[in-house]
């Protein structure tokens, strides 16, 4: 692209153009390079062998002990948070009994003091001859 | 049903290099791609009567061996950045002298490393549409994703690449 031409469509369009020149160059450049490799030496033979043997259908089946393992460290923490959840769950529904057990206290607590006061205020009554019955 | 072993046998021989070589390049690392490239080739044993033309063939096995791939990338945790070096000395000790290219094997090894420092859905994309040559299309269709996510990836993994080529490689990328 001239000087001239250059001024005539901007210096923002003409970085644009030059940097997709650059794409389109490295893309050719990375087709050429990605191109298929050799599967290894025996590929085919190996394929051939697990697709005849029994190996095909016992492969799925076989755990790696890796795999194993993980299984073993995923059931033990399942059972530490079931069993973590349980024992939270023993915990608050002991405390709420607690609680209810208190607000129980604390209710009959407040019937006796009001039947004292009432019954303390009927004897004065009474004293003052006032009688409002039994 | 399994198929006849002759024809299973013409099969692996007919498309052994294009499952391989896509196993290779998303997981980075060839004992995992020759496990996952002999995976895929089982399956088609074992799904290939249902396959009729050679061109499903072609759309399923590429659709397998992506799908093994990424699930022995997670699976084994492989980081393919580890991996780089070991793919690179196999993978063209004996491959890149006869292609006698304009390119030469180190920038070829260069951009196979940079390749593998790309995320997973950016790697695949970049792999099916360089390595394949399919069309963002053809690649939604295989990776069951929108057309726009496939065009996404592709280009910020094209960006990202070239970005890595132009830091590490200022001979290569002018």
């Amino acid at each position: 692209m001239s000087e001239q031409e250059k001024k005539t469509v901007g210096p923002e369009l003409v970085q644009d153009v030059a940097l997709d020149l650059k794409l389109a160059e490295f893309e050719l450049q990375l087709a050429q390079a990605m191109r298929r490799v050799d599967a290894p030496e025996g590929f085919a033979a190996r394929v051939m062998e697990r697709a005849d043997g029994p190996t095909v259908s016992s492969k799925v089946v076989v755990m790696r002990p890796r795999l194993r393992a993980q299984v073993w460290v995923g059931g033990a923490i399942a059972a530490m948070l079931a069993l973590g959840a349980f024992v939270g769950e023993t915990v608050h529904v002991r405390h709420q009994r607690e609680q209810a057990a208190l607000a129980t206290q604390q209710f009959e607590a407040a019937v006796r003091v009001t039947d004292q006061a009432l019954d303390k205020t009927r004897v004065q009554l009474e004293r003052a001859g006032l009688n409002f019955g039994d | 049903m399994a198929m006849e072993a002759t024809e299973f046998r013409r099969l692996v021989e007919t498309h052994q290099r294009m499952v391989f070589s896509l196993a290779l390049r998303v997981t980075g690392e060839y004992g995992v791609a020759e496990e996952v490239a002999q995976d895929a080739f089982l399956e088609l044993f074992r799904a290939g009567e249902g396959l009729e033309s050679a061109d499903h063939v072609r759309f399923w096995l590429r659709r397998v061996t992506v799908h093994r791939a990424t699930d022995a990338l997670r699976r084994r945790a492989v980081r393919p950045e580890a991996a780089a070096e070991e793919w690179m000395e196999e993978a063209h000790s004996a491959g890149s002298a006869e292609d006698g290219a304009a390119l030469n094997a180190a920038v070829v090894a260069r951009l196979e490393e940079l390749l593998q420092t790309l995320p997973e859905a950016m790697r695949v994309v970049v792999v099916l549409r360089y390595q394949e040559e399919m069309l963002p299309d053809e690649i939604a269709t295989l990776l069951g994703q929108p057309v726009a996510t496939v065009k996404s990836n592709l280009q910020r993994g094209l960006q990202l690449l070239r970005r890595k080529a132009a830091v590490t490689m200022k001979e290569f990328v002018r």
